[in-house]
Formats: structure tokens, sequence, C-alpha cells
């Protein structure tokens, strides 16, 4: 029970410390968008930039005040769960997030999930089999597969998978992921994006495992009689499984940033590409709350890895 | 169950099932080259917008495969006074898709949202000149200029962003209009999943007669690999862009089509005509004939493009070579550059004047055009060829426009898009002495004789007289050499061999013939 609520205080704990990140990371988003060169309204004029067209549309925005007040414009909608319109859809930003986060997250999940599964098993087999033919060439696989730039890699398996063997789609969202028709589609840009990770966490669990493996502990048990592949499916990896969970905290923030290349490259309607055209077109509200939202998501992510410790490990306690 | 049984079954299903759904519906897939920005035209200033607001949207009137106007939603019209008073005699028995009669309030409704302060359209800007709008009775309606202009028609009427839109929904919808979009066009609008598809409906009451196609559905697809991967895994049936590398590719391909053809576009490099090293005229003519632009062109834009002399595209009516051409000659250059006393060189190569080196930031985009920073390397190697250090300086396009608005390059890569041959359109805005800071004259040039004359041909009404007119003032720009004019883009465009009855034209995308022959 104790137990429990010490979860529930760290919990809440770190949903408090969500606020000062939150607020830090707007007012560092607002000051590089301030100074990064470029006009908001020269880029939604048109070809040909009319002043008082341009006065209009400053005006309109909101351009036309001092850079504090836009701040604090900004906090007070913030506040309020009002992050502006774009200025480039004139939609709310709100409602662009709403419709395109789910599908950003549903790849990075799937993405999460294929690296996890492919890395890990990679990563503990090449321990089971350390120093063999097989452990190399998934060392030497995996810094391939960590060196090939996304971007790359994306339009290879499109290449081979779409046209070539004419297998999945090349591009778009099939469908929610319970279609066949979703899978097919989420697929190819998934494998695209779990494939630096899934090489990452591989290696990362075979150091992990090789270092448990050496342990007293394992030694005894060995010594017990205890057949090997228990040793190293029960007692090695469990404990072996604490840096890789955190790697993948991370990794996840990682993937989230990668999926902007993803998503223009497979057409997937999610926020990371809306972040870029925003970037581009200098909608300044657009960019904050795509930066907000990932930032959000990165915190509770990392907080789901902070508590899955205490289950991986009982001797771990939140004080 | 017995075999009989078994395919009675079968054939029964296979019955039920052609019963049950309809005949295959003629629906055509665009890949677009990126979302819907916005569908209210007020708000059109990108591409992938105009492509999908012109199937919803229509004007007065529109320019045919020549250039020349055609009536659309105007029968007739005539300038009086000179080209200060426009009169538009309006096609009847037309209606918005959503009900709303088509007339001349609609007409003065479009307009004079258009230009109100308060929606802070970019479309003002098209319709400046404007004075008044009258409306003479239901389908004629009259604008007076605040001077005369010859222009008038292709600077404001045929705009993208002077589509007439319904007065009805414009009040309902207010800024949402975007969302709900409502025309006269050939299609109607039906749905738009952000970066996911905009899903429009033939419109069968269309004045000009009911579409073909039943349905048109845009998917944004930025990349260009992606997109022609999709046309050849028949994910999409027409890709609006093909690059130079893939023309081949798809003109190889037994199942598909390609439609080429000139467009209204020119692709330019700018001097800083303000600034070191070229205020010198001497430092341009070098540079001019230093580098090799055909050489580039035939390299890099084999197919999807053709070398211009002038800063008309040569689709256009007024294109004009001038007398005065700068050929690939590097001796010339170094004559020139000798000519205002650059022939020392320093340790490294280059050319040096009391302690100055002669030097030249080269600005460029990435992306924006084909190939331009590869050109770039190109114009760098060939300044390095006279003496001269080149330095390349790439910026994201945003960052690009405030630096070249600001004139802080020497020289830069530019071009200009346009969907007519007017010259009025694309000489003032990028020559006329009061566009420089800020509009697009990013040479920063400056010639009353220019101004003066740019001014005249806005203003001439007589064809013969314009043409003139705009011949002097290409044979001018061309001895002041503020700039290079580099290239003209094909719109090239292709499609499954299915996609039949469409007429390629760089006057706009109309889809209301085509349809899918499988």
């Amino acid at each position: 029970m104790e137990r429990v609520s010490r979860v529930l205080r760290h919990i809440v704990q770190r949903l408090i410390s969500l606020v000062p990140v939150v607020l830090g990371v707007s007012v560092t988003v607002f000051l590089i968008l301030q100074l990064t060169p470029g006009d908001p309204a020269r880029l939604l004029a048109g070809q040909v930039p009319d002043p008082q067209v341009l006065e209009n549309i400053r005006r309109e925005l909101g351009l036309d005040q001092p850079i504090h007040i836009q701040y604090w414009n900004f906090l007070v909608g913030a506040v309020q769960g009002d992050l502006g319109t774009s200025f480039r859809s004139g939609r709310p930003v709100i409602d662009e997030i709403r419709t395109r986060l789910p599908f950003t997250l549903e790849l990075a999940v799937v993405g999460m999930a294929i690296a996890l599964l492919v890395g890990v098993t990679a990563g503990v087999l090449a321990a089971y089999k350390r120093n063999t033919l097989y452990d190399l060439l998934t060392m030497i696989g995996s810094l391939i597969f960590v060196s090939m730039p996304g971007f790359w890699v994306a339009l290879l398996l499109m290449l081979a998978f779409s046209l070539e063997l004419r297998w999945l789609p090349a591009s778009g969202r099939g469908g929610p992921l319970w279609t066949v028709d979703g899978w097919r589609h989420v697929l190819l840009p998934a494998v695209t994006l779990s494939l630096s990770s899934a090489a990452i966490l591989a290696r990362l669990t075979r150091a992990s495992m090789v270092e448990v493996l050496n342990q007293d502990y394992i030694k005894t048990a060995r010594a017990k009689g205890v057949p090997n592949v228990v040793v190293v499916f029960k007692h090695t990896l469990k404990n072996a499984l604490i840096p890789v969970i955190t790697l993948a905290g991370i990794q996840f923030g990682d993937m989230l940033a990668n999926t902007a290349i993803i998503e223009t490259v497979f057409a997937w309607p999610g926020i990371s590409r809306v972040g870029v055209q925003a970037i581009s077109s200098r909608d300044f509200p657009m960019v904050q709350g795509v930066v907000l939202f990932v930032a959000i998501v990165f915190v509770l992510v990392n907080m789901l890895v902070d508590l899955l410790y205490v289950f991986l490990d009982p001797r771990i306690k939140y004080d | 169950m017995s075999v009989r049984k078994y395919v009675l079954l079968v054939s029964l299903l296979v019955l039920v099932l052609a019963v049950a759904l309809p005949a295959q519906a003629q629906r055509l897939v665009i890949a677009n080259i990126g979302d819907v920005v916005k569908l209210d035209p007020a708000y059109v200033t990108d591409v992938q917008s105009s492509t999908v607001s012109n199937q919803i949207h229509e004007r007065l009137a529109v320019y045919d495969e020549s250039g020349e106007p055609q009536p659309a939603l105007a029968v007739s019209w005539e300038a009086s006074e000179g080209g200060q008073v426009w009169t538009f005699y309006l096609r009847e028995g037309v209606t918005f898709h959503d009900g709303t009669p088509f007339n001349a309030e609609a007409v003065k409704y479009t307009f004079e949202r258009l230009r109100d302060p308060e929606m802070a359209s970019p479309g003002a800007g098209d319709i400046s000149i404007v004075d008044t709008i009258t409306v003479i009775d239901d389908f004629t309606v009259q604008f007076t200029l605040e001077r005369p202009s010859a222009a008038f028609l292709s600077t404001s009427i045929m705009a993208t962003r002077s589509a007439i839109v319904s007065p009805a929904a414009a009040e309902e919808y207010g800024q949402d209009l975007s969302n709900h979009p409502v025309g006269t066009g050939p299609f109607k609008f039906v749905e738009w999943q952000p970066d996911s598809h905009v899903l429009l409906q033939a419109n069968v009451d269309y004045w000009g007669g009911a579409p073909l196609l039943s349905e048109v559905m845009f998917k944004p697809i930025p990349e260009a690999t992606t997109q022609l991967v999709e046309l050849e895994t028949q994910g999409v049936d027409f890709i609006l862009r093909v690059g130079s590398t893939d023309f081949n590719r798809i003109q190889d391909n037994p199942d598909l089509q390609i439609f080429s053809t000139p467009d209204f576009n020119a692709r330019y490099i700018f001097f800083q005509n303000q600034k070191f090293p070229f205020e010198d005229k001497n430092i341009r003519y070098a540079v001019s004939h230093a580098i090799p632009v055909d050489d580039i062109v035939t390299a890099f834009l084999q197919n999807v493009a053709v070398r211009i002399h002038g800063v008309m595209p040569e689709s256009s009516w007024a294109a004009h070579t001038p007398s005065k051409l700068f050929d690939y000659d590097v001796d010339k250059a170094k004559e020139y550059l000798a000519a205002s006393g650059w022939t020392e060189t320093n340790s490294q190569g280059y050319l040096e004047q009391d302690g100055v080196e002669l030097s030249v930031e080269i600005y460029t985009p990435d992306g924006r055009y084909p190939m331009d920073k590869e050109m770039a390397t190109v114009i760098q190697q060939s300044l390095g060829d006279i003496g001269i250090r080149g330095e390349i300086k790439v910026l994201e396009w945003g960052a690009y426009l405030a630096a070249v608005d600001d004139g802080e390059h020497q020289l830069c890569i530019l071009g200009w898009s346009q969907s007519s041959g007017e010259p009025a359109t694309m000489y003032g805005p990028q020559f006329k002495s009061h566009a420089i800071g800020g509009w697009a004259n990013a040479m920063f040039y400056h010639s009353d004789a220019v101004d003066a004359l740019l001014l005249q041909g806005e203003e001439e009404t007589d064809m013969e007289a314009r043409i003139a007119i705009y011949q002097e003032v290409q044979e001018i720009i061309a001895v002041d050499a503020p700039m290079i004019p580099m290239y003209s883009e094909y719109l090239t465009y292709a499609a499954q061999n299915h996609v039949q009855g469409y007429n390629h034209s760089p006057a706009g995308f109309d889809l209301t013939t085509v349809y899918l022959d499988k």
C-alpha cells in the first residue's frame, strides 16, 4: 500500500514538474522563432508583397504588437487551452494538433514496438551466442543500420517493397490499426523509423546482458546447475533490461524527431510534417503548439520509463 | 457441399455484389505537391491550393492555351475611357454550389471582400488599382480604376484570388470559408482531411456541361520520388511534377503518358546592382559572359526547361530576344574586368585591387527551384575561372526571401511564376524602382527610363504599341544587364494511360473533359 502511494506521489510530482518544463520550452521556442530571419507576413502575402497588404496581415496576426505582449497573449490563451490560430491555415492550432498527433503517436508506437522486439531479441541472442559468427554479424548489422540515413532507407524500402515487389503501398495512412489496410500502410514508415533504434537497442542489450552474465549470482546459478536458457532469459534478461528501457524512452523522443523525415517521404498525415511546414512558413503559433505537445509526450514517456523500473527491479524505490 | 452448390453460391454472391455496388465511379486520384493551405480563393498564394481552388471556383475570364483571355463567368467585357472603366456582362442562369444565384452583386461582393482591410487578403494587392465597383444591373458590373490600365484583366480579374465566391457562404462561414468553399466551378467541395486528401465531386449542373469524372481526389505527396512510385504502382492516376531525372523513366514506361508544355515562368541570376562589385556595369558584363548558362540548362534541366534570353519566357506574346546578348566567353569577361582595373591577382589567384579582393556572395535557396544549389556551384566555379572568389550561401526559403528583400546578397538565384504571358505583371514588380526593398526588385535596379516605359505599357491599350514598349524595355534592360536570364521551366505532368481527354495547357488545370478508360 505504501509502495503504491509512493508511486502515486511520484507521478504527481512528475506532472507538476511538467509546468516549468513546458514554460521553459515555450519561452525558448518563442525566442528562437523571433530571432529566426524571415517575416511570416511576407511569406503569406504571395509573390508581390503589397506594403498595405503586409501591414494588414501583420495587424491581423498580431505581429504589430511588441514581443512581450505577443508572448503574454500566447500564454494567457495557452492556459485556457487556446494555442492560437495557425498563421498559415487559419485554423485553431489545437484542432490541427488534435487531428494529427494521434497519427504520429501511432507511427512512433508501432516503430518502437518493432525496435524493441527486433533490437532486444537480436541483442539477447547475440549475448547468448557471445563470440560466435551470429554475434559478429548482428553487431556489424546493427552498426550498418545505425549509420544509414533515414531518408535514404525510406526510399530504398519504398523502391523494394512498393515498386518492385508491390507488397505494400508507397504512401499515406490507410486507416486504423485494426484494419488490414491500416497495417499495410503503417509498416514501411514504422520499419524505417525503427531501424536505427533497433540497432542501438540491440547493441545496448548485448552489452548489458554480457555485463550481468559476468555477475557472481549468475555464476552461482550456473554452479547450481540451472540450465543455460533459464539463466539467460530468466535471471539475466530482467536485470539487464533497466538500461535498455531507459534508452528506449530516450529513443522514443528521437523517433518523434525523426518522424519529420519519415512523414514527409511516406506522406504520413502526422504532426511532425506539419511542424516542418510551420517552420518554413514561420507559422509561429503552429510551431509553438507542435513543440509543446512533443515536449509533453516526451516527458510523459520518460515518466512511464521511471515507473517501469519499479516493476523490473523492486529494490528501486521512490522517496 | 457439392461442387455444383458451391459454384451456384459463388455466382449468387458475385451477382449480389454486382447489384449492390454502383457502377465503378469515375474517380481521378491526383498527387498534389503538398497539402492545400487554404481553399478560400482570397487567401490562395501557393500552387497546391490554387490547383484545387480553381476546380471549385471560377473567375470572370480565363486564359486559353495561347494566353488570350476567354469568357468564363463574364460572357463579354469592354474597356472605355482609355482603359479606365471596365464593364463586364455576366453569364446568366449560373448558380453557386449552395444554390445561391450568381449575379453582379456576387461579383461586387467578392471584390469588396477582397479589398476589405479586415480580411487582410493578399488579393487586395491584385486589385489595388480599382477605385469603385458599380452594379449596373443584375448581370452587368462596372469597375472604375484609379488610372487607365490595359493589363487590368491579367493583373486583377484573372488572378486566382479574384475567383468569385458565394456571398451567402462567405457571410455564413466568415474566416472559416476556407473549410467550406463554395463556387460555381465544375467540381464541388466534399471534404478536406488535412495532409490526407481533398475530395471533390462533379457539379452536374455546371453551366459548361457536367464533367465526365464523378469525383476528383487530391492527395498531398510532397516527395517527388514517392509521387513517382505511387504513379508507377497505380496508387495515383496523375502527378503534377516531373523532374529532369524522372523524365526518361516515365517516357520509357508503356503504362504512363507524359504531358509537357512551355509555361509562363522564368528563372534568373540577379545581381545586387547597388552593391560592390555589381554597381559597376563592367563587372556585370564580365560575369554575364563568364557563366555558361546554356550548358547549365542542358546539363541540369534536360527535357524539363528551355533557355531564355530575356525577361519574358518564350511562351509570352511579349517575349523578345534583345540585340545585346552575352555569349559564354571567358576572354571577353576578362577584358571587361581589366577595363575596370581588375588585372592583379593575389597569392590565391583571385583578382585584387588596392588590397580589396574581388569576391562575391552567391545566395541560393535549397530546392525551391530545380537543382538551384547545384547551379550555384557551377556559378562559383565559373566566377573562379575569371578570378572572382565566389562564396555560396544556402538559405532556407523564409530566411532567403528576407535576405534578398534586404539586399544582403551580391548575386542570387530567383524566379518568377505567373499564369499568363502578361508583361506588366512580370516586369512591374521586378524592375520598377519603387519595388526595391521588400517588393520583388531584388536586383535593386533603378532606371528612370524603364520606370516610365513600364507605366506607359500598363496604360497603353493598343496591342502593337504595347509590344513595342516592352521590346524597348527589354533592350534597355539587356544593355544595363542587371540580371542574367536563365531558363523557363516547362509545365510537366504525368498520368496513367487510362486518363483520357486531358488538354494540357499553362492556362490552367482543366479536368472537365477528362475521363478514365479502364
